[in-house]
C-alpha cells in the first residue's frame, strides 16, 4: 500500500513539475494564481509525460527503474511555484464567508471524494479496462518495450493515457495504477473549479464540481481507464488557454491549446475532431493564419507520435480507416473482409438514428431522456443538469446578445458545439460516452450563463432547485455504483472473491494462472480476462483482427490451425454454448476438437454478470473450455501437414 | 397576478425531472434490493 501510495505521489508530484516548467517556458506563471497553477500545471503535465513515454517505449526503456528515474527528474519542477513571482499575486478580494450552504456543499464532495477512493483501492473490473486500458500497459511493461497491437479500435490507436498508466503500473503496481486512474479523474473537476471561480464564487463554483464528478458518464469512468475523463482535462487546458489567448493576445496560451489538443488526439482518434473545431474558431478571429499555424504546430508535435507509429507499422496513421484508399496489399494483418465485416456490422451497430439534421437536433434530448440502449446513456449518461439549465442559458443568451461575443465563455459554447457537430455528421459511434470530453465545456457554459442570468432577473430559486434535483439524483446514482467497493473494502474480501463477483467467465483465470508458462500462449475470446492473465495471451476477435479469421460464417478449421501455429498458440480458452452450435465462425475449434487435433484440458463452470452495480440484476451459469493443441493429432487428422514451426 | 415566465421555468423543471426519472423506473427494485442487502 506504502509503494502504491508513493508511486501516485511521485507521478503526481512529477506531472506538476513537469506542468510548471512548460507553463514558464511559455511566460504564463503570471497569468495564474497558486491554486490555479498547481491545476493546470498537472493537466498540462499528465500530457507530456504520456508524451516523453512514448519515445521512452520506442528506445525500449520500459522499465521500473528507468521510468522512477524519469518521473524523479522532473519532481524538482515543482520548486519553480515557489517564488514570490512563480506566480499572479493573490488579488485582494473580500474574504468569502462559508455558510450552511457552503458546508453542505463541502461535505458532499468528501462524499463523493471517499466513494472514489473506495473503488481506487478496488481492483479492476471495467470492461474495457480488462480488455485494453490496463492490458496493453502490462504487456508492454513485460515486453519493455512498445509493440503494435495489430487490432482496430482497441490496439492500434493513439494510446498516451495509457502511458501514464504504465509508468504508475511500473513503479507502484495495481493499487498504484487504480489510485492514479482515481486522482487524474479528478483533476477536471479541479480544472471546473478553478475556470468557474474566475467567474462564479465558492458555492457556485463547488457545486458546477459537484455536479461534474457525479455526472453518471464520469462515475462510470471517471474512476476506471476510460479515457474520456482524462481527455476532458485536456479539452479544459485547450478551450481555457483559447479563450486567454483571445483575451490577452499571448501566444503562449495559443501554444497551450495547440498542447492540450494534440494531447486529445494522442489518446482518441476524436482528438482529431476536437483539433478541428478549436482550430476552426481561430480561423473565425483575427490574424487567423498566424495564431492557426501556431495552435497546429503545438498540436502536431504533441500529437502526431501514435499517427506516426501507426503509419510506420500498418501505413494507415488512422488504421484501419483509410483502408482501401491507402496501400495495404502488404499487410499480413488486416484484409477487406475483415475491413467489410467491421464497417458493415461492428461500426454500423453503433449508430442507431440516422445522421441528419433532425437527429442532430434530437440527439441530446433523447439521449438524456429516453436514450437507446447503442447510445448506452442510461446509467453512463450526461445526467439531467445541462437540460433543466437550458432555458436559464437561452435566456441569458437572449439577454446578453449584444456583448455574448465579447464572453470568453461563449467560445467553451462555440467549441463544444462544433465538437458535437462534428462527431455527429461524420458517422463516429453514437455512444453518448465520447462526446464527454467536451462536456464540461457545455456544464462550464450552462451554470454561468444560468447565474447570470438569474441573479440579473432575481429569479435564482429555480436554479438552485434545478442544482439540487441534480446532485440529489446523481449523488443517488454514485453511491448505487460506488456499493460494491464499499462493501469490497469494508468486508476484507480477497481479490479473488472481488473477481468472482465482478467480472464475467472469471472462473478459469486462478487456475490457468497457476498452471501455463510463461512458453504457452493462450487464444481468449473474453476480452475481460485479458488483463487478468499472467501469461502471454491472443485476443481473437470476429472483427477487429484478421490473423485469427473467426467471423461469422468463416469455416475453415486448417485455416484456424494454421494460423494458431503462426501465431505461437498452444492453448484455447473459448465459451462452451447449449445446444453445442454448427463449427463456423467463433466454432470452428469445434471441428479440431472432433478429431482430437484439440484436446480439452479442463471444463470451468463460470457465471455471466450482468450488472456489477446492481448484483440482483442477474448472474447466468456457463461453461467453458480450456483446450491444447496436440500437433500429432492434427497432423494425424490431416488438418496440418507437418509440426509447426519451435514456438517461440 | 400570475407570472407566466416562472411557471414556465417550474414546468420545465418538472416536466424534464420526471422525464428523467421515469427511465429508471426498472431499476427500482434492483436499488431496493441492493439497499435491502
Amino acid at each position: 500500500m506504502m509503494i502504491a501510495v508513493g508511486a501516485v505521489t511521485l507521478q503526481v508530484l512529477s506531472c506538476i513539475g513537469l506542468g510548471v516548467i512548460i507553463i514558464r517556458l511559455l511566460r504564463l506563471n503570471s497569468e495564474f494564481s497558486r491554486g490555479e497553477l498547481y491545476g493546470w500545471a498537472f493537466a498540462i503535465g499528465f500530457g507530456v509525460l504520456g508524451w516523453l513515454l512514448f519515445f521512452m517505449g520506442i528506445a525500449g526503456r520500459y522499465d521500473p527503474m528507468w521510468i522512477a528515474i524519469l518521473l524523479l527528474a522532473f519532481t524538482p519542477g515543482i520548486l519553480l511555484t515557489l517564488g514570490r513571482d512563480s506566480c499572479r499575486p493573490s488579488a485582494q478580494k473580500t474574504k468569502y464567508r462559508l455558510e450552511i450552504v457552503d458546508w453542505f456543499l463541502i461535505a458532499a464532495l468528501i462524499v463523493v471524494l471517499g466513494m472514489d477512493l473506495a473503488e481506487g483501492l478496488s481492483p479492476p473490473a471495467d470492461g474495457d479496462s480488462m480488455a485494453y486500458h490496463f492490458a496493453l500497459p502490462k504487456q508492454f511493461l513485460l515486453a519493455g518495450h512498445l509493440e503494435f497491437v495489430p487490432r482496430a479500435l482497441d490496439g492500434a490507436i493513439p494510446l498516451l493515457v495509457q502511458q501514464t498508466y504504465l509508468s504508475v503500473l511500473g513503479v507502484g503496481g495495481e493499487r498504484a495504477m487504480t489510485l492514479w486512474v482515481m486522482v487524474s479523474g479528478w483533476s477536471a473537476a479541479a480544472l471546473v473549479f478553478i475556470i468557474c471561480h474566475r467567474y462564479l464564487n465558492v458555492r457556485w463554483s463547488l457545486a458546477a464540481t459537484l455536479l461534474y464528478l457525479t455526472v453518471p458518464a464520469i462515475v462510470f469512468g471517471g474512476g476506471s481507464g476510460q479515457v474520456e475523463a482524462k481527455n476532458a482535462m485536456f479539452v479544459l487546458v485547450s478551450a481555457f488557454a483559447l479563450t486567454e489567448s483571445r483575451r490577452t493576445g499571448s501566444r503562449g496560451f495559443l501554444v497551450l491549446a495547440g498542447l492540450g489538443a494534440g494531447f486529445f488526439a494522442a489518446s482518441k482518434f476524436l482528438g482529431l475532431l476536437f483539433i478541428a473545431a478549436a482550430g476552426l474558431t481561430i480561423l473565425l478571429g483575427r490574424r487567423a493564419i498566424t495564431r492557426s499555424a501556431i495552435f497546429g504546430i503545438a498540436a502536431l508535435i504533441a500529437g502526431s507520435q501514435w499517427y506516426f507509429w501507426n503509419w510506420w507499422n500498418s501505413g494507415d496513421p488512422v488504421f484501419p480507416m483509410l483502408f482501401g484508399i491507402l496501400e495495404y496489399s502488404n499487410l499480413s494483418f488486416w484484409d477487406g473482409l475483415h475491413d467489410k465485416f467491421l464497417n458493415d456490422v461492428m461500426l454500423a451497430s453503433e449508430k442507431a438514428v440516422p445522421i441528419n439534421l433532425t437527429w442532430f437536433l434530437t440527439y441530446p434530448f433523447i439521449a438524456t431522456l429516453a436514450g437507446r440502449p447503442e447510445f448506452e446513456s442510461m446509467r453512463t449518461g450526461l445526467g439531467p443538469f445541462v437540460l433543466l439549465a437550458l432555458p436559464f442559458a437561452l435566456a441569458a443568451s437572449w439577454r446578453y446578445r449584444y456583448s455574448i461575443k465579447k464572453n470568453p465563455i461563449f467560445y467553451l459554447g462555440v467549441i463544444a458545439f462544433l465538437f458535437y457537430a462534428f462527431w455527429f455528421f461524420t458517422g463516429s459511434s453514437q455512444r453518448i460516452r465520447h462526446v464527454v470530453p467536451v462536456y464540461p465545456l457545455l456544464l462550464i457554459c450552462s451554470i454561468i450563463a444560468a447565474h447570470r442570468w438569474a441573479t440579473a432577473s432575481n429569479n435564482l430559486r429555480p436554479l438552485v432547485a434545478i442544482v439540487f434535483i441534480s446532485l440529489g439524483i446523481q449523488l443517488a446514482g454514485h453511491g448505487v455504483f460506488s456499493a460494491n467497493y464499499i462493501r469490497h473494502i469494508i468486508s476484507g474480501e480477497t481479490r479473488e472473491v472481488f473477481y468472482r463477483r465482478n467480472v464475467t467467465q472469471f472462473d478459469p483465470v486462478p487456475w490457468i494462472n497457476s498452471h501455463l508458462i510463461q512458453s504457452d500462449k493462450l487464444l481468449v475470446q473474453a476480452r475481460q480476462l485479458i488483463y487478468l492473465f499472467d501469461i502471454p495471451t491472443y485476443y481473437a476477435h470476429h472483427s477487429i483482427e484478421a490473423l485469427v479469421d473467426i467471423r461469422p460464417g468463416a469455416n475453415n478449421p486448417k485455416k484456424l490451425l494454421h494460423q494458431l501455429n503462426s501465431l505461437g498458440i498452444n492453448y484455447l480458452l473459448v465459451t462452451d454454448s447449449t445446444p453445442p452450435p454448427a463449427s463456423v465462425g467463433l466454432d470452428q475449434w469445434r471441428a479440431l476438437l472432433k478429431t482430437n487435433c484439440l484436446k480439452k484440458v479442463r471444463n470451468f463452470s463460470t457465471t455471466s454478470i450482468s450488472s456489477r452495480s446492481l448484483p440482483s440484476a442477474g448472474q447466468h451459469p456457463g461453461q467453458m473450455f480450456l483446450l491444447i493443441v496436440d500437433d500429432d493429432a492434427c497432423i494425424k487428422s490431416g488438418f496440418a501437414d507437418k509440426h509447426p514451426a519451435a514456438k517461440p | 397576478m400570475i407570472d407566466l415566465s416562472r411557471l414556465a421555468l417550474w414546468s420545465w423543471i418538472l416536466v424534464i425531472t420526471i422525464g428523467y426519472l421515469i427511465q429508471f423506473k426498472n431499476l427500482v427494485p434492483l436499488i431496493f434490493k441492493l439497499v435491502g442487502q
